[in-house]
């Protein structure tokens, strides 16, 4: 398939509006995703410190000052949190809903399976915990549309700032966890004879926390507050 | 984005995570390990894949405002 504004160029991406096909240079990626040229989002919100980055070259753009965005319901979006992904998928954040779902399932599917490992009631407890937790994160990511704030796709989730920077936390964190469910799945270390150890946890955290402090070019994303609070 | 590495780990990702979620499916229907087993392999590897993405993204002198995002 050929790009839609050049058609002698082939296409590379979609636009998550309306589909079309683009080339590379047609691409406006913004918020973790691709848009047209049409429907590029505008920045409302002050450009320093947004996870926008519209490739726009030469002198930045005055941004506008944040419009108010009426036609977001966060009461809508709470309600519609409460079944899985709804919320995110209301607040047009459709890969955040798919993660969403996906760890709700996963924490439904360990509790019915027999693959908690005698981990029963923690996951059982979790379960409730992500569900709310889904409702209010829609609630307060349709709140900060309301206020004009642009949200990009996986905020809250995975800060798209800082990115290529730093400690790989989410990486580490997902082979560990994932390393920790295949031991114990195989059956060869148990959950029960690893939470003996649980004060490793608390040092590695010490370590890392230690070493974002430490490290020079390492507060860009920790002390930063917009990546914490992107982190929320 | 700039980065050809980066752009192609990020395009591989989801069908590698499909291919392995097909085997781990198969293994499950003719093999001895359940799928109920084996689905850590599935965040390992999403771990491994970001971890590669990083190292191939990672830009000589980072600007402060980098991102380097998926393109579906």
């Amino acid at each position: 398939m050929n790009c839609s504004f050049h058609p002698e160029s082939p296409s590379t991406a979609f636009c998550r509006e309306c589909g079309k096909a683009l080339c590379a240079a047609c691409q406006r990626p913004a918020g973790g995703t691709v848009y047209c040229q049409e429907h590029q989002p505008v920045p409302r919100a002050a450009a320093t410190g947004s996870a926008w980055t519209a490739p726009a070259p030469g002198p930045s753009i005055p941004s506008p000052a944040p419009v108010r965005d009426s036609s977001v319901s966060p009461g809508l979006a709470f309600l519609l949190g409460l079944i899985p992904g709804v919320g995110a998928i209301y607040n047009a954040q459709y890969a955040k809903g798919l993660v969403h779902v996906v760890i709700w399932g996963f924490l439904v599917s360990i509790v019915s399976s027999d693959a908690a490992g005698g981990l029963e009631p923690m996951f059982g407890m979790m379960i409730p915990v992500w569900h709310f937790y889904m409702a209010f994160e829609a609630y307060h990511t349709a709140k900060r549309r309301v206020m004009g704030e642009l949200v990009d796709e996986f905020s809250s989730l995975v800060p798209l700032k800082g990115r290529g920077a730093g400690f790989p936390v989410l990486p580490v964190v997902l082979i560990a966890v994932g390393t920790l469910f295949l031991l114990n799945n195989l059956e060869i270390v148990r959950f029960y004879q690893i939470m003996r150890y649980w004060p490793v946890f608390l040092i590695a955290l010490g370590v890392y926390l230690l070493y974002a402090r430490m490290s020079p070019d390492g507060p860009s994303a920790e002390a930063n507050p917009e990546a914490s609070h992107e982190q929320r | 984005m700039s980065n050809g590495n980066g752009t192609l780990m990020c395009a591989i990702r989801g069908p590698i995570l499909l291919i392995v979620l097909g085997t781990l499916l198969a293994v499950d229907h003719f093999g001895s390990w359940g799928f109920w087993r084996t689905w850590p392999v599935l965040i390992i590897l999403f771990g491994v894949l970001k971890l590669l993405e990083r190292v191939a993204l990672r830009p000589p002198s980072p600007p402060p405002d980098v991102q380097g995002g998926c393109q579906p």
